[in-house]
């Protein structure tokens, strides 16, 4: 089973998230795969968050903030939680130096980091990749969609592109649902 | 306590007079505009989103005084306009803003009686 969890900002996605994959998992290995940088205050706040959730749940930690398809061996045969796609498309799109990145890859807008279709390209095959090599799966994404609100270029071609890394691997999950504040909205 | 969200102008306000047809207009607290006693003893308190940014920006936490309002008022009609859906604000105001109305609303509606989203003027009940 495959489920895509999405939701807004303090949502109770992270949470909702962890309580589906805990219900599926059997006494094999959980993995959580956390993809958030540790490069700003309010992200070492949010992770410190996430931590504390997690404690005694049984979940082994790895760290990966690019290029998630290194990860296909490690993960198989496991119940994988990968949080979150929103965090791994910005890191392919916005990193100087992604790491494990194609030589040739072409900057996108700004000078920095992919090519949007590359880092589109990198963030689907990669999960892609780990929700089929686990046995069980839950993906967590983010609903930036709705604040009615233009940013610059750069930042829309993220909002763009997260709405495609969504689409698609949506249709690759058995169940999509939406979190609104702590509570499971299945998406059809 | 009966909580309802939804984004903004999607009819929030006309679904609880809907599933309340008594509710009297001086009974709907403004958290945008009305001070704090008056909204502490309406029945409905609408864009609670309002009001915690209000209190925030006196550097106040909502909790506390949620808390309290629902001690006095524990059969309120709260409604708040969903902010959480978009890209991460970089003033850290608007961060804490949005991140304290979401932690806000899960526990509000995890003590709620009933917890309504409200998508073109339709109700749908999440619990």
């Amino acid at each position: 089973m495959k489920v895509l969890v999405t939701g807004g900002a303090a949502s109770g996605k992270s949470e909702y998230a962890e309580k589906v994959l805990l219900s599926l998992a059997g006494s094999g290995e959980k993995l959580y795969i956390a993809c958030m940088r540790n490069d700003s205050e309010a992200a070492k706040k949010r992770i410190a968050r996430h931590r504390a959730l997690r404690e005694g749940k049984g979940f082994v930690t790895i760290e990966k903030d690019t290029g998630l398809g290194d990860l296909t061996e490690r993960v198989r045969g496991t119940s994988l939680l990968i949080e979150g796609a929103g965090m791994l498309l910005s890191n392919e799109m916005f990193s100087p130096n992604p790491a494990g990145a194609p030589e040739n890859f072409s900057p996108a807008a700004g000078g920095q980091g992919l090519s949007v279709k590359t880092a589109v390209e990198r963030t689907v095959s990669g999960i892609s990749t780990l929700l089929q090599a686990a046995d069980q799966a839950v993906l967590v994404t983010d609903e930036i969609f709705s604040d009615g609100r233009d940013y610059d270029e750069l930042t829309m071609a993220y909002i763009r592109a997260l709405g495609e890394v969504n689409r698609r691997l949506a249709a690759l999950c058995d169940r999509r649902v939406e979190v609104v504040y702590s509570y499971p909205v299945e998406i059809f | 306590m009966v909580l309802i969200v939804g984004g903004r102008s999607q009819g929030k306000l006309d679904f609880a007079r809907s599933l309340f047809p008594g509710i009297k207009e001086s009974e709907i607290g403004d958290g945008r505009t009305d001070s704090l006693p008056v909204l502490q003893s309406s029945k409905v308190l609408t864009h609670y989103e309002a009001l915690v940014r209000r209190r925030l920006s006196e550097g106040q936490d909502s909790a506390v005084w949620t808390d309290e309002y629902l001690k006095v008022c524990p059969e309120a009609v709260i409604i708040s306009d969903e902010i959480g859906s978009g890209i991460i604000p970089l003033e850290p105001f608007e961060e804490e803003w949005r991140e304290s109305t979401g932690r806000l609303l899960c526990a509000l509606a995890q003590r709620s009686e009933s917890f309504y989203r409200v998508i073109c003027g339709m109700g749908q009940r999440l619990k």
